[in-house]
């Protein structure tokens, strides 16, 4: 069993996305403070191909997991992110 | 039959202004843009001035999107394009642009995130800690591609890198386009975002940047004057809509000015000194002038590449001497970067921007900080303050590392 809560999850992950976005930095931190389990990465973020392969990178730095490339990028919903690292904080465990 | 190019738009982020109307106040007024670094901790460096752009904001010009994964220099590009189509008013009418020509001068492309990455590989010993986005983002080509992207352009793209002239040789490469008839509309000019802890102390150790007088810092710069000791670095960015004269016309543009010539010549000298005999730039200089059709005795202004280095401000006023001969010392000759340093593959561009604004303004901007007469430099420099003028013919002067010269001719628009 994971000991990863969802809510501490997504808090971690914006933070992580807040980085590699540089949106961490003064007026930019009320755009993370915006996003909810329903912001698309693609779409609201604009994170793209490229970007995704340094995200899943940091997401292992920050989780301790391993990330499979072609199963994260089928994930473009904070929500799904969140609970595919839980999935894969499991699988760790 | 050769087409007509004329300037319809520009766009200006100079350390002196961060528009073309606060650029113009500034170097007609003679403005320093120099101050003290801060952009990196230049505090264990022997050189702790340059010339920075101040408060640029990329947010102001590009989606976030857009602004986090561009180096500086790029987001200089895309935000003078968009400054620059906007004053040209051609933003409205997209089909004119889906043809244009996109070229640009970069000496260093973008060589600030490449330090960034590593420093970050080397301080982690990690290669995953360089960001999948690296490349994209340091290619000197991401200039004109983002400006092509942001705006749908989809005529020839390019990044011109000749060192110093880079942005002269991309205005004079965009004309001839024009000219030939390949296109009828381009967005050109020059970017380049030089201040960061490598780029400083790789110019600090070739020893060619200039140090104050009595550590009043804006007097670092110091073209044509004796006491000149190396220029200062300076970053900034200028994009210049050009267009064939009927389709401006036609969609009844407001006109700067025209290009009317352009050279450029390789004097296969010294990689970094230039020939102090001057031919080289004399013969460019010539080149051009011809290739405008005219005379040099029509030549009113020159926009001098004025770099305030010992060598360069000595040989460019051989240069003029041979060009202008016995009017030498009667035609007004000044340099910007007496302002705004040396901005590197940007400063044709800016000089070029600056040369449209004379025409504007009918002013042309001093040479400041010019105090003390050298023998070497016996010119109007047009000293510390800036005149009315009704220049109608301006030669603009780019000299680059690898004894590179780049010569554009600019004249007041006359319809005949």
């Amino acid at each position: 069993m994971s000991n990863l809560k969802q809510e501490d999850v997504f808090e971690r992950l914006k933070m992580v996305i807040g980085r590699l976005t540089k949106l961490t930095d003064g007026a930019n931190s009320k755009v993370i403070a915006s996003w909810t389990l329903e912001t698309d990465i693609f779409d609201d973020i604009g994170i793209d191909s490229v970007d995704t392969i340094d995200l899943a990178y940091a997401i292992e730095e920050e989780f301790g997991v391993k990330v499979n490339l072609s199963e994260a990028k089928m994930r473009r919903k904070l929500s799904e992110i969140v609970n595919y690292v839980i999935t894969l904080s499991t699988q760790e465990a | 039959m050769k087409k007509r190019v004329v300037v319809t738009g520009l766009g200006v982020l100079a350390p002196n202004g961060n528009n073309s109307k606060d650029f113009a106040n500034a170097i007609f007024k003679g403005v320093s843009g120099v101050g003290s670094i801060t952009l990196f901790d230049a505090s264990n460096f022997e050189t702790k001035i340059a010339a920075e752009v101040k408060g640029f904001d990329p947010i102001a010009y590009m989606p976030i999107a857009v602004a986090r994964k561009t180096d500086r220099f790029a987001q200089f590009g895309v935000a003078t394009a968009r400054m620059a189509l906007d004053d040209a008013g051609i933003l409205a009418e997209a089909d004119s642009l889906k043809t244009a020509a996109v070229i640009i001068g970069s000496g260093l492309g973008g060589s600030i995130f490449h330090e960034e990455m590593m420093f970050s590989l080397i301080e982690s010993a990690n290669p995953r800690k360089v960001a999948a986005s690296s490349v994209p983002r340091i290619t000197p080509n991401a200039v004109s591609a983002y400006i092509a992207l942001q705006n749908n352009i989809r005529g020839p793209n390019q990044v011109i890198s000749t060192a110093c002239s880079s942005s002269a040789v991309a205005i004079g490469e965009a004309f001839l386009k024009i000219r030939s008839g390949q296109v009828n509309m381009a967005v050109t000019g020059g970017v380049e975002a030089t201040i960061s802890m490598l780029n400083i102390a790789m110019y600090q150790a070739l020893m060619v940047l200039g140090k104050p007088i009595d550590s009043d810092i804006r007097t670092a710069s110091r073209p044509f004057d004796k006491t000149r000791n190396g220029f200062v670095m300076g970053e900034g960015a200028a994009c210049l809509v050009l267009e064939e004269l009927e389709h401006a016309l036609r969609r009844e543009a407001i006109i700067y000015g025209e290009i009317a010539g352009y050279s450029a010549n390789c004097g296969a000298y010294h990689m970094v000194a230039p020939n102090p005999s001057g031919e080289d730039a004399a013969a460019v200089m010539n080149d051009a002038v011809a290739d405008a059709g005219l005379s040099v005795s029509q030549v009113d202004y020159i926009a001098a590449h004025g770099t305030s280095t010992k060598l360069n401000d000595a040989a460019e006023t051989k240069a003029i001497k041979l060009v202008l001969k016995d009017r030498a010392k009667k035609v007004p000759v000044s340099s910007i970067k007496s302002m705004i340093g040396h901005t590197i593959g940007a400063s044709g561009a800016i000089q070029a921007a600056a040369s449209f604004l004379s025409f504007k303004h009918n002013r042309i901007p001093p040479t400041i900080n010019l105090a003390q007469f050298d023998e070497e430099c016996d010119l109007d420099y047009v000293p510390n303050e800036g005149r009315d003028s009704v220049a109608d013919v301006i030669l603009s002067n780019s000299f680059g590392f690898g004894s590179n010269n780049a010569c554009l001719v600019f004249r007041r628009f006359l319809k005949n």
